[in-house]
């Protein structure tokens, strides 16, 4: 290993993880020698009929090896099934069109294969693309959902008419009659564009070949090397024994990498058909387009209340974009959040899947924050509607009153009454300043994921102890980079009380997983983390039976400490794991069951809820637009011995999201730039046009006392950083936005679509001063277009 | 084709070339340098940032004859810190390179490591020209080179915390390029496959806090 190459600086890693990556490499890093070298053309329309394809010219150049179009290889492969993995319900109504790898006759979003060039360098596969000829007839793009769903709207598939791809319903109580005795019908649509994730690195795979064995290897950019075997097998029609899937190292931290790529598919068959290794890797314009996720999502959003604040009922219709086809990937998300701290006894939620011709989106629908996001930012709106105080209104609200800690804390941090005294004396001067909030509940995830599975996900693992005292984790967590591996390690050793020196973790790969696991994003400590715990202290229960068979005493006298058993009754004896493990390999008596094989992620235990208050205070500036944030307080009462260091950072995250980051849905954009468009920029605050962010204020009260390491209730806080820093980016999101909208209410501007850059807080400003619209009249199905991001 | 001659991490090397190469490709596909990493073609990430005559530059956006003559340094150049500093550079650059490296590990500034090296070069180059700087100044030099995981202040924390240690060094400890192997943060753990001392850092805290707080 090179002192400080990429392997020592780069990756917060365990040995064991060095050892197996040696590097923090990269698919393309891998390429053996004699490698054929890949290059896609794509289409450079958003929806086309492809009337000619010529590659004759391509097959001259030099250096190439093969050229295949679509239509050539549409016999060879199946269609990309879905979904790939059982994960939440299907929704009910649900369309699948058809979709092969490389497009065969239609062309249905900017970027997708037309052809495909294998050559020995790179460079000679990009300059064959120049001398493939392609003929096409545009068709009608449809570029977001209002488009879809336009009555007269072109079909993106003839077997999904009217563009629906999905619709999931969820309901309680009854909405109808609870909006039949309230005294306000407040209705809003919301758009809350996420950022595009074009900032990952861009994927690559790698694919070898072993001809004896008539099997591959693939090192693809992914998250769930599970996963990605399934789908390719079905693809490709290679069994799935013959096809081992690796992660290479890093790849990212967003979904994108979970979805298994369709150039995975085209290096395997190009490596079947030619019987080479194949390599392929996105330059950056090409993995732009592809690497778009839902970023148009239309929320309707509409409440009922008294006049005193007593909220009767929600109904939350999002309308998403899941783009030209449906990504392999399980329609996660579409299970709805709960609906945050509040007692709402009617709400009706419903989430319509819309195909349009953007590239596919790894998600389906909003998830969590999408849904606190709309549910945050109407209760702000009922607020101002019904003249209370947010905090008020959100207190006559709470579902147990003990969600009140929180915000109470967090309101005294930022010393909330002294705030709006002050937004009341600046309400007329031309800097004014704005109060937002979010109050969250939010389940563990352990516990949100069995509300939303029967079958528990998660990565799976197994432990092992070896006759040579090595511990042996085998994890179905890939190695991404994030250093997971490193604290399995630790928790294991932690756990069965032996050097860690001792332990190795084998990261995922196929062929070893103990079984399918579903790396969750930013979830994959959290899950791979509690099943790795829980083998771990399998392991100790499984040996206790031969432990006391070795010491010639009874169970309840044993105990397990520092990696081996004793017992009360004679203290100087004892029997290590290693020497049970060693025992039946020398044929003395006892078989210790000293491996556990398949333990995932299960949640059968439950700990109950996290609150979360978080408090935004900005300064606007009306002339120029320009958003400051003045102070910002988050309070939780996560009962977790982490620091708060997470939070702090998530926050500032999410502020960036706020305020920074950009879609490609600036109105001034020509409309094609949504496909192929500006980077998106996901960072937080960078240092060019950086809004003023103070550190925020961050409090934990106390929660729970988490379970005891061994008791057999694993504590699922115990790995939740991750975690911890995503939740707390999600929730601020909303907290500055209502904080914005606070600060320009009596401008008469109504809404906002994050991010609130100071071009569109501007272009709100003049909207709303240009129409001085009078207070609309909410009614039944009416809904207000926002102010600012459309002219 | 073309001849090329140019140092790279302190070895010479001279071959025939096609003219339109880029310097990245060079480092990666003939020199075997991965860590200088392929991120947008574009001129946007910073991740293929490499050191050409000890300033930063985007190799993505540079032709490898453009480096003719001169020297190109890599993250990969701080290995050679083992054997003593490495000829072309200066002893400062070893000095901060490592420095850096150390500080990245413990903040842990390092989550999946794509845009690792190239913040790491950006780093040098900014103090090697601005040996105290402010934290906006170090935000400006950094905004190049993007993370991809958002972790940007992370970053920013690293490189403020490199500066006060550099600082705290005599300037004949600083030109014999010994930041950190000289007094090592004593890790108890380090054993034959202990694992990085910032990972170990980050559990220990969380299960000595969490026995704490159990028992």
């Amino acid at each position: 290993m090179t002192g400080l190459s990429a392997s020592s600086v780069t990756l917060p890693v365990a040995d064991a993880e060095r050892q197996y990556l040696d590097a923090t490499r990269r698919g393309e890093d891998l390429a053996p020698p004699g490698t054929l070298h890949l290059a896609i053309l794509r289409s450079p329309y958003a929806h086309a009929r492809l009337a000619r394809v010529d590659v004759e010219g391509a097959r001259d150049c030099p250096g190439v090896v093969a050229v295949h179009t679509g239509a050539e290889l549409a016999e060879e492969w199946t269609t990309v099934p879905f979904p790939a993995e059982p994960g939440p319900p299907v929704p009910a109504e649900l369309r699948v069109p058809p979709r092969l790898p490389i497009a065969v006759d239609t062309v249905r979003f900017v970027g997708e294969p037309v052809a495909v060039v294998a050559a020995t360098s790179g460079y000679a596969a990009v300059d064959a693309l120049d001398a493939i000829e392609i003929d096409y007839e545009p068709l009608p793009p449809i570029r977001d959902v209002e488009e879809a769903l336009a009555p007269d709207a072109p079909s993106v598939h003839d077997s999904a008419p009217g563009n629906r791809c999905f619709l999931h319903r969820q309901a309680h109580g009854h909405y109808e009659s609870a909006r039949e005795h309230a005294d306000v019908v407040l209705a809003r649509q919301l758009r809350h564009p996420w950022p595009l994730a074009t900032d990952d690195p861009p994927p690559s795979v790698v694919v070898d070949v072993d001809d004896a064995h008539g099997t591959y290897t693939v090192w693809s950019d992914t998250r769930d090397p599970d996963q990605v075997r399934d789908v390719l097998a079905h693809i490709t029609g290679v069994p799935v024994t013959g096809l081992r899937v690796l992660t290479p190292g890093p790849v990212g931290t967003r979904d994108p990498a979970a979805e298994p790529y369709a150039e995975d598919a085209v290096a395997l068959l190009l490596a079947r058909k030619l019987g080479r290794p194949t390599t392929w890797s996105a330059t950056g314009g090409e993995a732009r387009p592809r690497d778009a996720r839902h970023d148009d999502l239309v929320q309707e959003v509409e409440i009922c209340a008294r006049r005193d604040g007593t909220i009767l009922g929600l109904r939350l219709h999002q309308l998403v974009a899941v783009g030209a086809y449906l990504s392999p990937v399980s329609p996660r998300g579409l299970g709805f959040a709960e609906l945050g701290p509040y007692l709402v006894d009617a709400h009706e939620l419903r989430c319509t899947g819309v195909f349009t011709t953007t590239p596919p989106t790894t998600r389906l629908g909003p998830d969590t924050a999408a849904a606190t996001f709309a549910i945050e930012r109407i209760i702000d709106e009922l607020a101002a509607e019904l003249g209370l105080d947010p905090v008020v209104l959100r207190r006559r609200n709470w579902a147990e009153p003990r969600f009140d800690a929180v915000t109470t804390r967090a309101l005294e941090l930022v010393d909330y009454d002294e705030l709006r005294r002050r937004r009341r004396d600046q309400e007329s001067s031309a800097v004014r300043l704005g109060i937002g909030l979010t109050t969250t509940t939010r389940r563990r995830p352990t516990d949100a994921r069995r509300q939303s599975s029967e079958r528990p996900e998660g990565p799976s693992a197994s432990v092992r102890v070896l006759p040579t005292g090595r511990v042996e984790v085998v994890t179905a967590a890939a190695a991404f980079g994030h250093g997971h591996l490193a604290t399995f390690a630790r928790v294991v050793a932690d756990t069965l009380e032996v050097p860690l020196q001792d332990v190795r973790v084998v990261p995922a790969d196929t062929p070893h997983s103990p079984a399918p696991g579903s790396a969750s994003d930013a979830r994959m400590l959290v899950l791979g983390g509690m099943a790795v715990l829980r083998a771990s202290e399998r392991v100790i229960e499984g040996a206790r039976s031969a432990a006391a068979r070795t010491l010639g005493c009874r169970l309840e006298e044993l105990r397990y400490g520092r990696g081996a058993f004793h017992t009360r009754r004679a203290p100087h004896r004892s029997v290590s794991l290693r020497a049970l493990a060693t025992t039946p390999l020398t044929g003395h008596g006892v078989a210790p069951d000293v491996a556990t094989d398949k333990e995932p992620v299960d949640a059968d235990h439950t700990t109950g809820d996290v609150h979360a208050a978080h408090v935004a205070a900005v300064e606007v500036d009306t002339e120029t637009g320009v958003v400051d944030v003045l102070t910002y307080a988050v309070v939780d009462d996560t009962d977790t011995p982490l620091g708060l260091t997470a939070v702090r950072d998530g926050v500032i995250l999410g502020i960036g999201r706020a305020l920074v980051g950009t879609s490609g849905q600036d109105a001034e954009s020509p409309a094609d730039l949504r496909c192929c468009g500006p980077p998106g920029i996901v960072e937080g605050p960078a240092a060019t046009a950086r809004p003023a962010v103070p550190e925020p204020l961050a409090e934990r009260l106390g929660g729970e006392a988490p379970p005891e390491v061994g008791s057999g209730r694993p504590n699922p806080v115990l790995l939740e950083e991750a975690d911890q820093r995503r939740a707390a980016a999600l929730t601020a999101v909303p907290a500055v936005v209502n904080a914005v909208a606070d600060a320009l209410r009596p401008l008469g501007v109504r809404d906002l679509v994050p991010p609130c850059t100071p071009d569109r807080v501007w272009r709100a400003i003049q909207a709303a001063r240009a129409d001085q619209s009078p207070s609309p009249v909410p009614g039944r199905g009416e809904t207000e277009g926002e102010v600012g991001d459309r002219p | 084709m073309a001849v090329l001659n140019l140092t790279v991490d302190g070895v010479r090397y001279d071959d025939y070339i096609e003219e339109r190469t880029l310097l990245v490709h060079l480092l990666r596909d003939r020199l075997g340098k991965v860590s200088t990493r392929v991120g947008c073609d574009t001129n946007e990430c910073g991740a293929c940032t490499v050191l050409v005559d000890g300033r930063a530059v985007r190799s993505c956006s540079m032709l490898a004859l453009q480096a003719d003559g001169r020297t190109v340094t890599t993250v990969d150049s701080a290995s050679h810190a083992v054997d003593g500093p490495v000829p072309h550079q200066t002893p400062s650059h070893q000095a901060v390179l490592e420095a850096l490296a150390q500080t990245f590990r413990r903040h842990r500034a390092t989550p999946c490591g794509f845009c690792t090296p190239g913040m790491l070069l950006s780093a040098v180059d900014l103090l090697s020209e601005c040996p105290v700087p402010t934290e906006d100044e170090v935000r400006d030099a950094l905004a190049g080179t993007r993370c991809r995981c958002g972790d940007e202040h992370t970053v920013v924390r690293a490189v403020l915390s490199a500066v006060t240690e550099l600082r705290g060094l005599t300037p004949a400890e600083r030109s014999r390029g010994t930041t950190s192997r000289d007094a090592p943060p004593p890790d108890p753990n380090q054993g034959e496959s202990a694992t990085d001392s910032a990972a170990t850092a980050r559990t220990d805290h969380t299960l000595a806090g969490h026995r704490g707080a159990a028992s």
